[in-house]
């Protein structure tokens, strides 16, 4: 693979780099008033892989990683420029918070922030006005326009994911109010007025997710992959929702007893048919898969 | 594996249903300073149900399903290695270490404590009160060599064993996996290993035992759900809600034949109430339904 980083200025081909789109998708395509009608009352997630995203330790490649976010967000947004795209996501906004996760064991990569980070200034926000916090995310990006919520996937024991939802979690000011009934409610969070209506991208980084939760500490790395994608959307509850079928197909596959996610990680049904933070009912999420396709499991 | 040494040596002694025993002692007692050439690095941290959060967030939830009390933190370190760290908690009392154990058990015995596991760098084990999991940030000959050598060293200074919970007691041995025996009480047990169950329909909760049984019949790994109730009221509530939420809905023979063929059913005894799913033939179901409500009627628990 080459290693330049794509020029936002320059056009992507985006229908090139579409491997998959589900059958809704497809109708809607051919179809303008179809279109009108399927796009009601449903989501849209990208999902985007590479093979050569990882080097041989297993490290992201910063420009294969920027070529990724960049047919991601064309894709998402029906776009041909990732300048195009990240200006509708973001607005008029002149601060922007990229809410990270600072986990030690699975953090949002450096060059995940540095490529979001990129586009974001070539969008038109001063790059003093790029924020970019986990843990101090309350003092840091509440004063935000706009917020680009970006992390890993993986199993949590409580939550059953960790996965966008549950990222703004360091905005709360006591994050265990969230914990009961297995952080059913974690879809309440996002009524936080720091965070109400901020949130404009979700990127849920699935380069090396993690299915299966040990020990307190919840990492085992016998038990992530490099699965080499990211999934990006501007609905956090369909791209939590895909993360989920994600990991439930790479646990059906790999452990040796059945354990199923969904229920365990009811949050993310909860945001959606409670809180109506999104869309959480597959048949109802637009999944484009872009790129690399092996083993892609969803 | 089938039946385990921890439960043939518990039968076998008469542990099982003895009552608590040891009180607590000091954790940082238990932990030695040094190990396989890595010693101790920087300070101890200790963490109770008021502070579990700041060390592991949310998951903390976990462990106050249980009776946790506390836990002690301590970092080893060794020039040039991975660093490994141990974590011994006080789960109150031995059923209830035994049960933090079972419910993510997952590796073969490492021969340390009353139970316990070894893979991938993490020695999870269970002796007495206590509870203790040994890690490395990645492992190597050597961290494996020290988190065993530092497992050996709790586990020898932890000064008794204990009972594992009671209800074990009514499993029925034959087909038992016992490296699938999970101890828990409210419905994350059951959302965590089995959510088919559904422990909400069952009303699971913190006053409730339940433990959750995979069993080798043949071909197939039916699932066996046991619970005690504090009152036999409660149980019969319980399986009153489940008989009629499951889907489909138990008939009037308290079973039901769900997708692929499998059959569920349930009963109560007394304050228990027996839940099987998944088995092939409905004469499997009705066996062990009948086998576990006799067993059950010998034990002064389930009255």
């Amino acid at each position: 693979m080459g290693s330049m980083i794509d020029d936002p200025g320059r056009g992507i081909t985006r229908r090139r780099f579409v491997t998959t789109v589900s059958t809704a998708a497809v109708a809607a395509a051919l179809s303008p008033a179809l279109a009108a009608k399927e796009t009601v009352g449903r989501a849209r997630v990208v999902l985007v892989r590479d093979a050569d995203v990882l080097d041989d330790a297993g490290k992201p490649r910063a420009d294969v990683i920027q070529r990724m976010l960049d047919r991601g967000m064309c894709e998402l947004f029906r776009v041909e420029r990732p300048v195009e795209a990240w200006k509708k996501a973001l607005g008029p906004a002149k601060t922007v918070g990229i809410k990270t996760n600072a986990w030690k064991y699975l953090s949002t990569p450096p060059e995940v922030e540095g490529a979001l980070k990129r586009r974001i200034v070539e969008a038109g926000v001063p790059e003093g006005s790029v924020r970019i916090d986990d843990r101090g995310a309350r003092q840091t990006l509440a004063s935000c326009d706009a917020l680009v919520n970006a992390r890993p996937l993986r199993t949590h024991h409580w939550a059953g994911i960790g996965g966008c939802l549950k990222n703004p979690i360091m905005f709360a000011e006591e994050p265990s109010f969230y914990h009961p009934d297995l952080c059913a409610d974690l879809g309440a969070l996002w009524t936080l007025p720091t965070l109400k209506d901020k949130v404009k991208l979700n990127v849920l980084v699935v380069l090396t997710p993690q299915f299966l939760t040990r020990g307190p500490n919840h990492f085992d790395p016998r038990y992530v992959w490099p699965y080499r994608g990211i999934l990006i959307s501007t609905d956090p509850v369909a791209v939590d929702a895909v993360g989920v079928r994600l990991l439930e197909a790479k646990r059906k596959l790999v452990l040796a007893e059945e354990r199923p996610l969904a229920e365990l990680a009811h949050h993310v049904r909860i945001a959606g048919e409670k809180h109506k933070l999104g869309v959480a009912d597959p048949a109802r999420i637009d999944l484009i898969k872009v790129g690399w396709e092996k083993d892609a499991l969803v | 594996m089938r039946l385990g040494t921890w439960a043939v040596r518990a039968l076998a002694c008469g542990l099982v249903g003895c009552a608590p025993m040891g009180g607590p002692v000091s954790l940082r007692s238990l932990v030695p300073t040094e190990a396989a050439g890595f010693g101790a690095s920087g300070p101890d941290h200790t963490y109770d149900r008021e502070t579990i959060f700041e060390y592991i967030d949310g998951a903390g939830e976990v462990y106050l399903q249980y009776d946790f009390r506390d836990v002690l933190v301590r970092d080893f370190a060794r020039d040039g290695r991975p660093g490994v760290t141990v974590q011994v908690f006080d789960m109150g009392r031995p059923d209830e270490a035994f049960g933090i154990f079972s419910l993510e058990r997952e590796d073969d015995d490492a021969g340390i404590g009353q139970g316990s596991e070894y893979g991938g760098g993490l020695l999870r084990f269970w002796k007495g009160r206590y509870f203790a999991c040994v890690s490395a940030e990645r492992e190597t000959p050597e961290t494996r060599d020290a988190i065993l050598a530092l497992g050996k060293a709790i586990a020898g200074a932890i000064p008794e064993a204990g009972a594992p919970p009671a209800i074990l007691e009514g499993l029925p041995r034959e087909g038992l996996v016992a490296s699938r025996v999970r101890f828990f009480h409210g419905a994350f047990g059951l959302a965590s290993r089995y959510p088919a169950a559904d422990g909400k329909l069952l009303e699971l909760s913190r006053d409730t035992d339940a433990v959750l049984a995979t069993y080798r019949r043949g071909e197939s790994s039916p699932r066996l759900l046991l619970i005690r109730y504090p009152e036999a009221s409660r149980a019969a509530a319980a399986l009153e809600a489940f008989s009629r939420g499951f889907v489909p809905p138990l008939g009037a023979d308290a079973a039901v034949a769900t997708g692929g063929g499998k059959w569920t059913g349930a009963r109560r005894a007394g304050k228990a109430v027996v839940a099987v799913f998944e088995t092939a033939t409905r004469e499997d179901l009705m066996d062990l339904l009948t086998r576990t409500t006799g067993r059950l009627e010998g034990m002064p628990w389930a009255r």
